[in-house]
């Protein structure tokens, strides 16, 4: 099968490139699908299940998810969390590979949903200061917890059966 | 699964929920508190062209929403983090040119929505039409 490089270590074959651009449409999308509910999102889910299949290939699905986000929604201050917040997830993934419990993952998205205002609020400490920055933290604490419950929940009951379902995706696709 | 997996799951439960019982204390404290009384405030109104309209408002609200409703001056559209103002004095954002309404206070950016603004007698805020998202 033919493979790209990229760099000296990374290599693809054309069946990859074409999963991770259609993942990170499908991250895009059910973003978007879930955006009238406040804080409830399955990006966090996502970035957990592509990062344990696709390891240091899954950076390339969460950058055009952040890419296809700035263009929908204007790359604003909030654009700039994006470019760290889903890769410190992917690194905590990383870190925790060998997990494979449901819960064990919810409450690693959990966690990430509680600290996801405050890993956010790091540009508006330059552009408001001190106080412009906490008191951007604690006027979303509400929403932080929202958020934590939402993962937890959501990872929690969902983490097996769509690792399940991209585990059937990626060998049938082998055979392409 | 074994005892002592069990009991990591268990402990990491239980240390996510002492963390966001403790955020939501930190929360309660720290949440933007009004002030009762009569207040008298001003609020200027800047547009695309950067026409100024000056308002002067006397009212009992605690928070700038309240202030602002009571003068019929904003419109807008509910979000997760309270009101998200499209219409300031009759001048709709038009969001298609990436237009916004800015909210300042003396001039400094304010990091609370405006429903979570506190106001005091004397303050003074600017809601400027902003074009772009940068």
């Amino acid at each position: 099968m033919n493979k790209i490089s990229v760099g000296s270590r990374i290599k693809f074959t054309l069946s990859e490139i074409a999963q991770l651009g259609v993942l990170g449409a499908l991250m895009f999308g059910a973003q978007v699908a879930l955006a009238g509910l406040p804080n409830i999102e399955v990006v966090a889910l996502l970035v957990i299940i592509f990062t344990l299949h696709y390891e240091r290939k899954a950076l390339y699905i969460i950058y055009l998810f952040v890419l296809l986000e700035g263009l929908a929604y204007g790359f604003g201050l909030w654009w700039i969390g994006y470019l760290y917040l889903w890769t410190i997830l992917y690194g905590v993934a990383r870190l925790f590979r060998k997990n494979t419990w449901a819960l064990g993952w919810g409450i690693i998205a959990g966690f990430f949903g509680l600290l996801f205002g405050t890993l956010s609020s790091v540009p508006y400490f330059f552009t408001g200061g001190l106080g412009g920055g906490v008191a951007y933290i604690v006027s979303g604490i509400p929403f932080d917890l929202v958020h934590c419950a939402g993962n937890f929940v959501l990872v929690t009951t969902l983490y097996t059966p769509l690792t399940r379902l991209l585990e059937k995706v990626r060998q049938a696709t082998r055979k392409l | 699964m074994n005892k002592q997996k069990r009991s990591l799951l268990i402990a990491g439960v239980a240390l996510l929920v002492i963390v966001a019982v403790v955020a939501g204390v930190y929360f309660l404290i720290l949440r933007p508190q009004g002030n009762a009384g009569l207040k008298d405030i001003t609020v200027e109104v800047v547009d695309l062209e950067g026409n100024k309209t000056s308002f002067n408002i006397s009212t009992d609200a605690e928070f700038l929403r309240g202030a602002l409703e009571q003068a019929e001056l904003i419109g807008g559209t509910e979000s997760e983090m309270g009101m998200f103002i499209t219409t300031v004095n009759g001048i709709t954002a038009n969001d298609g040119n990436q237009e916004w309404w800015c909210i300042t206070q003396e001039g400094e950016m304010v990091m609370f929505a405006v429903d979570q603004v506190v106001i005091a007698d004397g303050d003074q805020f600017e809601l400027t039409l902003t074009q772009g998202y940068e």
